[in-house]
């Protein structure tokens, strides 16, 4: 034992509450990081290897004191695995809610000037027709209403288009790079580049130092974010390092990023003239660290924002997506076309002639746009989309080929009867028939209203099951900010505590310092 | 429950409150702000379906109230027409009845014919009624005249009629409830009748005309084209310069049938001219007029051969052929009883859209009574109930100030306070 000692405990006190102190300050600086966790001092008693022994003299002079032990980082792994992935279960739920509520706001038909008003809108100038079949006003405003309507229907095609190709493009380059899917990957790739290098760097530092914890917090945040895009399993490497897979492909390997996602549209994926009728409007696959693809992985991308995105494309998904209800205007817009355009142009059928004066045998279709296509048995069908389908100009142009009047037996007919608006009756049966081709038994205005319950049905659950999920994962968060965050509090205890001992390190010191000083001047 | 506290975590978990009260505060604002319980489809997914479903009952509602309000007015019109032509054709019976009684002068006669001559075309003004731009009794030809009366130079009266007869059987539809179609026209033949004569036929039903130098024409069916008789030549002229050929009456043996100047009827066999009785006629065959054949039905049947009637008591009188007076006295009598089937015409149909209109009345009371408790229920389903709403904003509203106050008293509390 000497004084030296006792000078040397003082001084390593010191260095250590110092350092305490910096952790203490780091902890208070980064209070308000994302992600960060507090970070605690571990102090122990110092203890010299070569006093232990019988040799009590060596074990009384050997140096005592404090000493830095580790800074451990306060952290929960199982919350941060569970939060992981219920997350991924959010961002899936959010992305779909979100895609669907899209759906919501184009087809919101309470402000009354949706479809549903224009179908009401088209039937009313029908029902003004029958009771006034020969004047022009009403055979004009028919006209408009059925404007109206087509423009309604291509208006909503357009806009649905536009929101299908919003997820993964309409199957062109220029489109695809715009697509969110494509953005996703782009932000996705770079993740993994970022876990990478925090790997990298985590592989070099010595575990338990600060440098360390602070790191795992960054690569904790880069895993977290990643888990909003797909449910990647994490792999703990004994380099302390962590690899991370998509199903059975490794993404990253320590680190390298051995793995990244790459998106082709379909005539860059497949052979020319080969493209499958189901094909999704972008392919997805995974190009490895030698070049070589994994290709077409869509169907594994299942979870996550990913998933949501790359699903919404997937046939045989229940859900309605834009595409779907697409496809259920264009059988709405087919079939009013068709069944309009028959009784138009029915044997039986006459529109005026030009002169406004006598009935003419009706040939003029009233919808045009159709696709018509020429069956095995001679047949022709025509198919109309809600995107294409028109009023016919000639019939815009000339009102009075309108055919308002029907006779089923051709004896009875008289050219006269332009008052006859029998034709007109019929169409305007056609509104509460339960039988027009496609409509399933149910009438136009009803198919179209169970469509919009059911998107309106999906959305909501949807949104409540997002809301729902995020509230766990936000539980979970809240949870994890909990236990890890820093306490304002606890840091000032810390500091003063610190500072405490530092300054009573310091007076001891001091007084050592006296006590040599007056050994110093002893023989003088 | 959380085992530690930390000022970060407090502070999350206040702003999460925070918020929530906010949300559901601004929730409440937009309510209050466009009166609707709820702003995209997406809240009320049933709501959405019910409230489109009644929106379009609404409107059908709506369109069917607008039909029947059209349809009842054009039935008050023909209800007002009717009731004119009963009482003009009452007022040509009345004048039947006073000729038929034998006590009157040639000259009251005449007067009285005259009378219902004036009568004819008073009604074919009633029976060209037209009602929004449209004939009420041309059937479905709409833009067609329904009547036309003209006179020949012996003074027959013909009534045409021009409409679409009532055996096409069209009826004009209107929807006056969900698929419920009621008929509201009656084409004039049926109402008021007419008086035309037979046009001539051919052996094949064609019918025959005459050009302007008085060659036969024949017109078509099958071709839609007129050929000259004699040489079969397709008739290239103007279709409007064509008269009719129109058959003349005969007895039943197929003698036909001309009318003297003193009223009294002639036949010709062929070769010789004779009396009713089988006398021959001695007079001046230039003098005799044909007479025609006639399809007669209705008010306008009865009134025309009523005019006929009078016509030749007139002769009669003017000649003193007391025969042929009588007989036609009998004549005039034979057209009251033809007058009363004209009226029951009128009536019978006035009846019967006395009861359609009856029947639209009520079905007007029902779309009414539907119309008010559907607007109650979509008012019930869609806008907001303000008390409710109002007191709930303001709850709101509390709740979020306090949480406002609470945040930022508890964030400023720290260690830091009193160090």
């Amino acid at each position: 034992m000497s004084l030296s000692s006792a000078l040397n405990i003082t001084a390593r006190a010191m260095t250590v509450n110092q350092y305490a102190m910096d952790i203490v300050s780091n902890n208070i600086a980064n209070m308000n990081t994302d992600g960060y966790s507090k970070q605690r001092v571990n102090l122990g008693t110092a203890t010299n290897q070569i006093a232990i022994g019988d040799n009590v003299e060596r074990q009384i002079l050997s140096d005592h004191g404090v000493q830095l032990e580790s800074v451990t980082r306060y952290n929960n792994q199982f919350l941060k695995d569970y939060y992981r992935s219920q997350n991924s279960q959010a961002g899936f739920l959010e992305e779909a809610a979100s895609m669907s509520s899209q759906l919501d706001s184009i087809m919101n038909e309470l402000e009354g000037n949706g479809l549903d008003a224009k179908l009401a809108d088209f039937y009313d100038a029908l029902n003004n027709l029958n009771e006034y079949p020969a004047d022009s006003t009403a055979r004009v405003n028919f006209i408009e209403t059925a404007k109206t309507l087509v423009a309604k229907f291509s208006s909503l095609s357009e806009e649905l288009t536009a929101t299908a190709g919003n997820a993964m493009g309409d199957g062109t380059r220029g489109s695809l790079e715009k697509s969110m899917c494509f953005v996703e990957v782009n932000n996705l790739n770079s993740k993994l580049q970022d876990l990478a290098e925090v790997n990298a760097t985590l592989k070099r530092v010595q575990t338990g130092s600060l440098g360390a914890n602070n790191l795992l917090d960054k690569r904790d945040k880069i895993l977290n974010d990643l888990s909003e895009f797909y449910d990647f399993t994490i792999e703990d490497d004994k380099s302390g390092t962590v690899n991370l897979y998509m199903g059975t492909m490794c993404l990253v390997q320590g680190e390298n990023v051995v793995g990244t996602l790459e998106m082709e549209t379909p005539t860059e994926f497949f052979p020319q003239g080969e493209i499958p009728e189901d094909s999704p409007s972008a392919i997805i696959n995974v190009v490895k660290e030698d070049g070589t693809k994994y290709k077409y992985v869509n169907d594994q991308i299942t979870s996550g924002k990913l998933g949501a995105l790359v699903q919404s494309e997937t046939p045989g998904n229940n859900d309605l997506t834009a595409i779907k209800v697409i496809d259920q205007l264009d059988i709405l817009a087919n079939s009013i076309g068709n069944v309009f355009n028959e009784l138009q142009t029915r044997e039986g059928a006459y529109c005026l002639s030009s002169d406004w004066g006598e009935l003419v045998e009706s040939t003029t279709a009233l919808f045009t746009g159709g696709f018509t296509e020429t069956l095995d048995d001679g047949t022709t069908v025509t198919t109309y989309k809600a995107s294409t389908i028109k009023v016919n100009s000639e019939i815009e142009n000339s009102p009075y080929l309108i055919a308002t009047a029907y006779f089923d037996d051709p004896s009875k007919f008289d050219k006269y009867a332009i008052g006859n608006s029998d034709n007109v009756v019929a169409m305007l049966q056609t509104r509460n028939e339960k039988n027009n081709p496609g409509m399933n038994g149910e009438t136009y205005e009803e198919f179209y209203t169970s469509l919009i319950g059911k998107i309106a049905v999906q959305t909501s659950s949807g949104d409540s099951s997002a809301e729902a999920q995020r509230d766990v994962c936000n539980s979970i968060q809240s949870q994890i900010t909990a236990e890890t965050s820093v306490d304002l509090n606890e840091e000032l205890t810390d500091l003063i505590k610190y500072q405490t001992a530092f300054a009573a390190a310091a007076r001891v010191f001091n007084v050592c310092n006296n006590c040599f000083q007056i050994l110093t001047t002893l023989g003088t | 429950m959380v085992a530690r506290l930390t000022s970060t975590s407090t502070n999350e978990m206040l702003l999460k409150y925070t918020n929530n009260n906010l949300y559901k505060f601004n929730d409440l604002t937009i309510k209050l702000a466009s009166g609707n319980k709820f702003n995209s489809i997406s809240e009320d997914p049933t709501a959405t379906v019910n409230i489109l479903n009644t929106n379009r009952q609404i409107n059908q509602i709506d369109t069917f109230a607008g039909n029947i309000s059209l349809a009842s007015s054009s039935l008050e019109n023909q209800d007002s027409i009717f009731a004119l032509a009963e009482k003009y054709t009452q007022r040509a019976r009345d004048l039947g009845m006073q000729a038929a009684s034998g006590t009157y002068t040639a000259d009251d006669l005449t007067a009285i014919k005259a009378d219902i001559d004036e009568l004819v075309n008073t009604l074919k003004d009633i029976g060209n009624n037209q009602y929004n731009g449209n004939y009420t009794f041309s059937g479905s030809r709409i833009k067609i005249a329904p009547y036309t009366v003209e006179q020949d130079e012996e003074g027959n009266i013909t009534v045409t009629y021009n409409g679409s007869k009532a055996s096409d059987n069209y009826q004009k539809k209107t929807e006056v409830a969900d698929g419920v179609f009621e008929t509201i026209n009656v084409t004039g033949d049926q109402v008021f009748g007419y008086h035309e004569k037979v046009q001539s036929t051919d052996a094949g039903g064609n019918k025959l005309f005459r050009d302007a130098s008085d060659n036969e024409v024949v017109f078509d069916e099958a071709q839609q084209k007129y050929f000259y008789t004699s040489d079969g030549s397709e008739y290239t002229g103007d279709v409007k310069a064509l008269t009719k050929e129109y058959n003349q009456a005969t007895d039943a043996s197929g003698n036909k049938k001309f009318e003297a100047v003193d009223g009294a009827y002639v036949y010709y066999d062929g070769s010789s001219y004779f009396y009713e009785d089988g006398s021959a006629y001695t007079g001046d065959v230039n003098d005799l007029n044909k007479v025609y054949e006639y399809n007669s039905s209705g008010a306008f049947g009865a009134i025309c051969e009523l005019s006929s009637s009078l016509d030749r008591a007139i002769k009669a009188f003017k000649n003193k052929n007391t025969d042929v007076k009588d007989s036609a006295e009998q004549q005039i009598r034979d057209t009251l009883d033809k007058f009363a089937a004209g009226i029951n015409n009128i009536t019978t149909v006035q009846t019967k859209f006395g009861g359609v209109s009856n029947r639209l009345e009520m079905t007007q009371n029902t779309l009414d009574t539907n119309k008010l408790k559907l607007t109650e229920y979509l008012s019930g389903i869609k806008d907001l109930d303000f008390t409710e709403a109002i007191t709930d904003w303001m709850n709101a509203q509390y709740a979020y100030e306090a949480s406002l106050k609470a945040m930022s008293q508890t964030m400023n509390t720290s260690l830091l306070n009193y160090m």
